[in-house]
């Protein structure tokens, strides 16, 4: 405790009761200032509400009836049928049989997406509302549902959340009524890492800015990530985002390998809302640049590509190693062609939940635009044949000696796919060739080799014409003669085939005749698209989109295309090059798309670079020049058509092997969907999904119109980082930590000594204070019942009625007291009591004994002459008589004597001058006192030998002076006999009082210690002595009390007392200073 | 409560602290013999409630300083640390209020 608190007080028993209502008062203030004591659930401090949230936690959905969607309706009624054949009151206490009609405990909708099958079963219910007893029938998906109660508890989000936003969720108007089925799947993508596979041109765009915009509102500074493959794909989501969530564009930003690293990371910064391309996130989450704690939402476009290593896949799996709390969005309208592929995207997002539609799904089927779909299988025209039967017998030779190892024995060479061969190849290697001979091996290596590069040339022959087929071959054999004799010899053996020559001549001559097109296909693919627009007419904005697998093949389809009457085609590749022609930089790539928009081309021809994503409302043909054994991109081809109206697809199918696996690629696709639908061959990643929203809050759904801020609509252009002026290099690779990590170097003594200290201080079963806080008592408690605060009015607010007037004795704690320590009875003295006491004790002995027991140390009368000057009067020696009386009477301790002096002389003049005293004058008082004294002659002389009093004694002369003139010492006892006599005259009886005060003032110099007080408060309470109890003043009358005996002494012996001497020393001490100036 | 403003709530806190001084002080004083008036009781309540001030802001700053967010015992030892006598009391009773808590705990587990 501080020690001016027990200095103070002599209750030291009081003061530990008081030191604990300190304490206590303390702890309170402290605890009111922290948060709450740390609960499981942090949103609800009350303990009360803990019992409700853990039954939140066991029924996830137990109250939130209005916010369940259609689509969990369906589960609903699933999960009540479950409960069928308990007794209806085993959960209602209330036999109300409404009650058992609402779907009171619904489960979360992500354990069983549903199939269309499922959502019939309806409940039957009797005609007051309760359901239909149906014990037999139970629906087999429940058996393996899990509840959230099973579930380890969800660590609550890192994400600011913006508490007033999280009440709803808002469901934009802006684009018109709502879609069932976007509804439905927004409302379970905003709880669950949802994977969405929509048919193209139903609005996943859409879903993705609704999820989006929520987010959005819900965080106060989480980040929210599109990603999409590629650039012209990301940059075509953001003008979509922008205007359907309405996303301040300021917010938003395009970020692609194209910004530069230092702009990237300045968007990191100010950012919210990110479209990016995947490889782009992943350099700036390895770089440091993007925060992966500081994502709340990651939206991937054409989520079917984040199997194996593609960047998706890296960029979650970075995510999840600091971030358990985000949410991810998979977008894609083919979710993959396998379980195993669907499986493999579902593990690498995090997937727990999937909406899937298909065209026939029963809730988008309006929506859906009619395709009309046309595979036109043709016939290979005689050119082919004739080549086909010319190179098989070129390559015969090379098939034969395959045949003779055994391996593909039997085959027609025209039926070898590169696949095949590889095949083959390995299973040779692994059986029958494992023991042949090394020069074998290689010679069946090479044979291997040839065949394979001819087999493309093969496909080429077949699906794509003779032209394609043709360069091909001249390429071979090119490569083959640059290398002159030093070429492989089956390579030669094979260009120096007859049948092979004679076939590249054949070739070569057709090629140059006009018209020839090469393949039947060509021929009916401009057959198609001639049609196509003259049905369409001139004016009308149809366009159309071919999709070819070869570079090749799609640049000898547009060179065709363009010689045709109303076409004009593009050619639409990806960036690389390839032997024959550059590839297209991605700027000529959107510029095509541009165009073709526009109108400047009607004809886009694609190579699988234009199968996804590609967002172009009026492709109204889509005609496909080879069929891909891939469902997916088979799909996605036909996906960009249809989307704003009715579309029309041509599939050209070689017949044979291209339309058999074109069968079996559409069958395969089918029992896919159904997979998929079904559900039950996935593990759902439940345990990678957080809610994010807190368990206990229900957004309700907010369908309204979005407010689309200015700026998005009046910039059209893509929101990418303006190039500063002054490039500012990229800072430096920062590295991402996980929480509680500890960096830096660590000694590997470490490890055993001071870490577990360090990690451990806390001993297992030793008392922690912190773990047992105590609780903050309720204010109530503190404050004074009414009964109290009446008790307290009238106990210590109001006085007694006399009380007010009750004479109460000052307690003067003299100087004395704070000298020697006094007694305690509980609580010792602290280590400043004990200082301060010496201190005080060690001053007090320097001071003078008459003023040791009554003054603290230092506090004299005289304390302020040195701090004020005054020149004018020390020269003045002889105009000094007239002022001294100003000065005397100015000076406070005389005023006793000169009011003894006013009464008896009554004198007008010296009261006037009495009030206009001002303490300063004091000084004046001095000096003149000390300078008529040496005027004065002996008695000055006299005087000052015998010290300060008599100069006391002096004052009284001069202030008397004023009336007498130069009488000095034969009045000076007479004065101040008279003085006594006047003043006591007032107070008690005359005549006693001057032999009282004798005797008093002399043993106040044997027994100081409380006679001067007593003088004081009967001598002053009638005087108009500005402050009692300044003990200055006190020792001034002490003096003033002495010096009738030293006066006394002066005249009679003197040699009286020991005490003038003492004081005289002291005083000179003092008045050094005032001392110089009078002897000037 | 909560459409109180900070001062009357103050006032109130004050006139809390006053009444349980003054019967404290009555208390004291019919046990010795003694008198206290109203105005003294007024004035020692005004002291302990700035007092209380200074002890409470020094707690604080102690638990701050020790990194933590709670007051313990030991930031009351700290405030004591001028008294030796007084501090030695304080670690009495906070030894002895451990020990108890302990032996309580011990005896919990015992029982689970």
């Amino acid at each position: 405790m501080d020690d001016e608190f027990d200095e103070t007080f002599d209750f030291d028993d009081d003061l530990i009761a008081l030191t604990q209502v300190a304490e206590a008062e303390a702890a309170a203030a402290a605890a009111a200032q922290r948060p709450p004591p740390p609960r499981p659930p942090p949103r609800t401090p009350a303990t009360a509400n803990n019992g409700l949230q853990r039954l939140q936690r066991s029924f996830p959905r137990a109250p939130a009836a209005s916010s369940v969607s259609s689509v969990s309706r369906a589960n609903a009624a699933a999960a009540a049928s479950e409960f069928d054949d308990l007794p209806s009151d085993a959960f209602d206490s209330s036999p109300e049989p409404t009650n058992q009609s609402r779907p009171s405990h619904v489960p979360p909708p992500r354990a069983t997406p549903r199939s269309q099958g499922q959502g019939q079963n309806f409940r039957q219910t009797t005609l007051w509302g309760s359901t239909v007893q149906q014990a037999s029938v139970r629906p087999q998906a429940t058996n393996s549902r899990l509840f959230r109660a099973d579930l380890p508890p969800e660590v609550p989000t890192h994400h600011q959340l913006n508490e007033d936003e999280l009440t709803t969720w808002v469901y934009p108007l802006n684009l018109g009524p709502i879609r069932d089925y976007q509804f439905s799947i927004v409302n379970s993508a905003l709880f669950n890492n949802t994977l969405v596979a929509l048919p193209t041109g139903l609005g996943k765009t859409f879903i993705a800015a609704t999820v989006m915009l929520n987010f959005y509102r819900w965080t106060k500074r989480g980040k929210i990530i599109f990603v999409a493959p590629t650039k012209p794909l990301a940059s075509q989501q953001v003008k979509a985002c922008l205007d359907v969530a309405g996303i301040p564009r300021s917010e938003a930003t395009l970020l692609t390998g194209e910004t530069a690293p230092a702009l990237r990371e300045a968007e990191w910064k100010t950012k919210r809302l990110f479209f990016m391309t995947p490889q782009t996130l992943q350099n700036d989450l390895s770089k440091g640049y993007a925060d992966p704690k500081s994502v709340v939402l990651l939206v991937v476009d054409e989520a079917h590509r984040a199997t194996g290593d593609y960047a998706y896949v890296k960029v979650i799996e970075f995510l999840r190693r600091f971030s358990q709390s985000f949410r991810v969005l998979a977008l894609t309208a083919t979710p993959g062609s396998s379980v195993e592929g669907v499986q493999d995207v579902i593990d690498n997002l995090g997937i727990s939940h999937v909406e899937i539609r298909t065209e026939e799904s029963l809730d988008i089927r309006q929506y859906v635009h009619s395709r009309e779909t046309r595979i036109i299988t043709l016939e290979p025209s005689d050119e082919m044949m004739e080549v086909r039967g010319l190179f098989t017998k070129a390559i015969q030779p090379l098939v034969d000696k395959l045949s003779a190892q055994n391996i593909y024995f039997g085959r027609d060479p025209m039926s070898l796919t590169t696949y095949g061969l590889m095949k083959s190849r390995n299973d040779w290697l692994a059986g029958a060739g494992r023991h042949a001979n090394q020069g074998l091996k290689f010679a069946m290596f090479a044979v291997f080799s040839i065949l394979q590069s001819l087999a493309h040339s093969i496909k080429l022959l077949n699906f794509h014409g003779i032209k394609p087929f043709y360069h091909n071959l001249l390429e071979f054999r090119t490569s083959e003669e640059e290398k002159g004799g030093k070429g492989s010899n089956m390579r030669r053996q094979v260009i120096d085939d007859e049948n092979f020559k004679k076939m590249m001549t054949m070739i070569e001559k057709w090629i140059k005749l006009e018209g020839f097109s090469g393949h039947p296909k060509l021929d009916y693919l401009c057959e198609t698209l001639v049609n196509h627009f003259m049905d369409a007419g001139e004016a009308s904005n149809t366009r159309v989109i071919v999709f070819s697998e070869y570079r090749d093949s799609a640049e000898e389809i547009v060179r065709v295309l363009n010689s045709k009457p109303l076409i004009s085609a593009r050619v639409f590749v990806g960036q690389a090059d390839s032997k024959r022609s550059e590839g297209m930089k991605q700027k000529e790539q959107i510029e095509a798309i541009e165009k073709f928009k526009n109108g400047q081309y009607n004809v886009l021809v694609a190579t699988s670079i234009g199968e996804e994503g590609l967002d172009i409302g009026q492709v109204d043909l889509i005609v496909c020049y080879d069929a891909s054994s891939s469902p997916i991109r088979m799909l996605q081809r036909m996906g960009r058509t249809g989307r704003k109206r009715a579309g029309r697809i041509v599939l050209l199918l070689m017949k044979g092997k291209e339309h058999d696996k074109f069968l079996e690629a559409k069958d395969n696709y089918a029992k896919m969907q159904q997979l998929i639908c079904d559900g039950d061959s996935f593990n759902f990643r439940h345990d990678l999904s957080t809610r994010i929203v807190p368990r206990d809050i229900k957004p309700e759904v907010d369908k309204r119109m979005v407010e689309i801020p200015i700026e998005n609509t009046q910039d059209p252009s893509l929101p990418e980082p303006k190039k500063g002026g002054a490039r500012k290099k990229a800072s430096k690779k920062k590295f991402n930590m996980p929480d509680g990590v500890e960096t830096g170097f660590v000694k590997a003594s470490d490890f055993f000594g001071k870490a577990s200290t360090k990690k451990a201080p806390i001993k297992f079963g030793e008392y922690q204070e912190i773990n047992d806080i105590a609780e903050v008592p309720p204010l109530e408690k503190a404050i004074l019942t009414g009964a109290q605060a009446l008790e307290h009015e009238r106990r210590f607010l109001s006085l007694p009625q006399n009380a007010a007037d009750a004479e109460i004795q000052a307690i003067d704690f003299g100087a004395h007291q704070q000298r020697t320590l006094q007694s305690t009875s509980l609580v010792k003295h602290g280590e400043k009591t004990k200082k301060f006491v010496k201190l005080m004790k060690k001053m007090g002995d320097s001071q003078d004994p008459f003023e040791k027991y009554t003054k603290p140390y230092g506090e004299t009368d005289t304390s302020n002459w040195q701090g004020i000057p005054a020149p004018v009067f020390a020269p003045d020696t002889d105009g000094s008589d007239f002022e001294h009386p100003a000065g005397t009477t100015a000076g406070g301790h005389n005023k006793k004597r000169k009011a003894a002096t006013r009464i008896s002389d009554d004198g007008l003049e010296e009261e006037e001058e009495e009030e206009a005293v001002s303490p300063p004058a004091r000084n004046k008082r001095n000096q003149g006192k000390k300078a008529p004294k040496r005027k004065r002659g002996k008695v000055a002389r006299n005087l000052e030998e015998i010290g300060d009093d008599c100069t006391r004694t002096s004052d009284v002369e001069m202030s008397d002076g004023l009336d007498d003139g130069a009488d000095l010492e034969d009045f000076v006892v007479v004065d101040d006999d008279e003085d006594v006599i006047g003043s006591s005259g007032n107070r008690r009886t005359p005549g006693s009082a001057a032999k009282n005060k004798r005797k008093e003032a002399l043993p106040a110099v044997e027994r100081p210690f409380f006679e001067p007080m007593v003088f004081d408060s009967s001598q002053d309470t009638d005087e108009e002595m500005p402050d009692i109890s300044e003990l200055g003043a006190s020792s001034v009358k002490k003096t003033k009390h002495s010096m009738p005996v030293t006066a006394f002494g002066a005249e009679s012996k003197e040699d009286l007392s020991p005490e003038p001497t003492p004081r005289k020393k002291k005083r000179r001490h003092f008045v050094a200073d005032s001392d110089d100036e009078d002897d000037e | 409560m909560a459409d109180q403003t900070d001062d009357e709530l103050r006032e109130r806190l004050k006139a809390a602290l006053w009444f349980s001084i003054g019967k404290i002080v009555d208390e004291e004083s019919i046990r010795r013999n003694r008198n206290a008036t109203p105005q003294f009781i007024g004035a020692l309540a005004d002291l302990v409630w700035d007092q209380i001030g200074n002890v409470a802001t020094d707690l604080e700053s102690f638990s701050r300083h020790a990194n933590r967010t709670t007051v313990t015992t030991d930031d009351v030892l700290l405030l004591a640390r001028r008294n030796q006598d007084l501090h030695s009391i304080i670690k009495d009773i906070v030894d002895k209020e451990k020990a108890k808590k302990l032996k309580s705990k011990a005896k919990g587990k015992g029982r689970a």
